[in-house]
């Protein structure tokens, strides 16, 4: 699913002394079926540049292309002062079926192909059961009792929950387990795009690498993964492609290679530990070739071939 | 964020915002009590809420609040009005005097003094869910507390404990915006989820609301088990006594829009009960 953002800005609380632009200004054509990473410090926008993939959040000017489906400005546009009469109708009559599409059920299948999963994502469980909360995305977006069911189990096995969790209350759960039944009830249903905010926060080491292994699988098995993340040991493991957001605009789109091994902290990023390793054997007088840098056991090659 | 905003703090500096809180709570209470009271004819009634609607538009105005975008938040209230219109039409209020005082519409008797009521109703609730927001839109929840703890105070020689009193009501407003900030994600995991809070039939929404707020009983219920560890670990021990960090002076302009205010409001209760109907008054003057 090709997703494009146009000149997108997105202010919060605009004209109140909350204000504050998220975004400025964003140009940017997201890659299918990669492992993306969004990084960024706190408040750089992040959060706000997903949700608008999800239409759970409209900008507020510009617009975001999401394959069919175009995320516009909720208020409609003023046309223009130097338009002739007949271009004013005709802006007009484009603005009014702009808004009407925001109420139609189009944003329903959006966010059937988009799957997104926030932050702390148990907190969104209230099911008795787990099968019957896992099955609740998939029923709200048209699939029989019988079927969402299915689907349930299936993600819920997929991230490691076998069946004698399915009739159990959500609420008697671990936080990871709790937090595996939220991220199953994302895949139930599906979709093309994954988007995951922080899934890792909060686990144990074990967890979050059960965890990553799953994106990995899913975006294996052909889904855009998006992960939103501060953990850049996960980025340089895992990603295909970084996004670094500063201020609201995008400073920076390029393999996790490109970026890692240089000075990080225009940015407030700090290098993974393999590259920070990497970077001070160079320092001291061993240069490593850190193109293909991914995890340890890259690092532990990358030495022995420049010891040969 | 939006829709959730009205009725917060938004600290701006204006002379409301400097204003006592406790003054503030004052006028309210009595502001509240000049919109409920009853004046003696309809002239009179119309004549005294119109003056306390300009009086709320001007107090908007220096609080920097629009009274167009609060009533275009209060959607809910719009639904209100028709509902209590609809009522006074098939319920028809109408006294001895105005019998004969109504319109039809096809056979059916429609009382002009219905709508009279139904239009004072309208502006009452008006007034009155403005003066309340402006109230709290000018003052910290904590400047709140602080005053209501002023006011519980003389009921601490009664053995009423006002310290716990006044730190629940702190608690209750601080974890307004908290929860809404709960209400908010929660609304948005459960919409990327399929969910439809906007449109569906009835169940299907009740079905919504159902998936909204279980989680937030389930946070909510977790965050007050965090404070009430937290606010223990600090040591925090209702029964002994506790200084203020924050003191509250009562200076000679306080007085002062004290004793506006209360002049202000003596007249709208001279009018309510002195039976002073001032049209009266001024076509016996006139006719003399």
């Amino acid at each position: 699913m090709p997703i494009n953002f146009s000149h997108v800005f997105f202010t919060y609380n605009p004209k109140s002394p909350f204000q504050s632009n998220a975004l400025k200004d964003i140009n940017i054509t997201l890659p299918e079926h990669r492992f993306v990473a969004l990084v960024g410090r706190t408040g750089s926008g992040k959060s706000t540049f997903v949700q608008l993939i999800n239409a759970l959040l409209s900008p507020t000017d510009g617009y975001v292309k999401i394959g069919d489906y175009i995320n516009h400005p909720e208020k409609a546009k003023k046309a223009p002062k130097d338009l002739s009469k007949e271009q004013k109708k005709a802006w007009k009559a484009e603005q009014k079926r702009i808004q009407q599409k925001h109420k139609s059920k189009d944003i329903k299948a959006l966010r059937k192909h988009v799957g997104l999963v926030f932050q702390f994502p148990e907190y969104q469980l209230f099911e008795e059961t787990v099968e019957k909360d896992v099955a609740f995305g998939p029923k709200n977006f048209g699939d029989s009792k019988e079927e969402a069911l299915k689907k349930a189990h299936q993600a819920l096995e997929e991230v490691g929950l076998d069946s004698s969790f399915f009739t159990r209350s959500p609420f008697d759960l671990s936080g990871g387990e709790k937090r595996k039944v939220a991220i199953a009830g994302i895949l139930a249903t599906s979709p093309e795009v994954l988007i995951v905010d922080e899934p890792t926060a909060g686990l144990d080491p074990a967890a979050a690498k059960d965890a990553m292994a799953l994106f990995q699988k899913i975006e294996q098995a052909g889904t855009s993964v998006f992960l939103v993340t501060h953990d850049m040991d996960l980025v340089a493991q895992y990603a295909d492609e970084v996004i670094v957001l500063e201020n609201g605009q995008v400073v920076k789109q390029c393999p996790p290679s490109e970026l890692f091994g240089q000075d990080l902290t225009q940015y407030s990023l700090q290098n993974p530990h393999v590259f920070d390793f990497a970077l001070r054997l160079e320092k001291r007088g061993l240069k490593l070739n850190t193109a293909s840098l991914r995890n340890v056991d890259d690092l532990a090659n990358a030495i022995m071939e420049a010891k040969k | 964020m939006s829709r959730f905003t009205m009725g917060r703090y938004v600290p701006y500096n204006s002379f409301l915002h400097r204003m006592d809180p406790r003054l503030k709570i004052y006028s309210l209470i009595i502001f509240m009590i000049a919109i409920f009271v009853n004046y003696p004819t309809w002239a009179m009634t119309y004549t005294m809420l119109g003056i306390l609607f300009v009086m709320t538009i001007v107090l908007l105005r220096l609080a920097h609040m629009s009274l167009l975008s609060l009533l275009k938040s209060l959607s809910s209230l719009w639904f209100m009005v028709v509902f209590i219109l609809i009522i006074y039409i098939f319920v028809p209020r109408y006294s001895e005097a105005n019998a004969d005082w109504y319109f039809l519409i096809g056979t059916y008797k429609v009382y002009w003094e219905s709508l009279l009521e139904a239009g004072k109703v309208m502006l009452r609730l008006i007034v009155m869910l403005s003066v309340s927001m402006i109230l709290t839109a000018t003052t910290t929840p904590l400047a709140l507390t602080d005053a209501l703890d002023w006011y519980l105070s003389p009921l601490r020689w009664m053995g009423v404990p006002t310290p716990i009193l006044a730190m629940i009501i702190a608690l209750a407003l601080r974890f307004i915006p908290t929860i809404l900030e709960d209400v908010e994600r929660i609304l948005k995991a459960q919409s990327s989820r399929g969910v439809d809070f906007k449109h569906g039939h009835i169940f299907a929404k009740f079905r919504a609301i159902i998936s909204l707020i279980i989680p937030l009983f389930v946070s909510s219920f977790v965050r007050s088990d965090e404070l009430a560890n937290a606010m223990e670990c600090r040591g925090y021990d209702p029964t002994s006594k506790r200084t203020k960090y924050r003191k509250l002076h009562f200076q000679w302009w306080d007085l002062f829009e004290f004793v506006v205010v209360s002049a202000v409001i003596a007249c709208f209760f001279y009018v309510a009960f002195g039976h002073f109907d001032a049209y009266a008054t001024w076509w016996g003057l006139v006719t003399k």
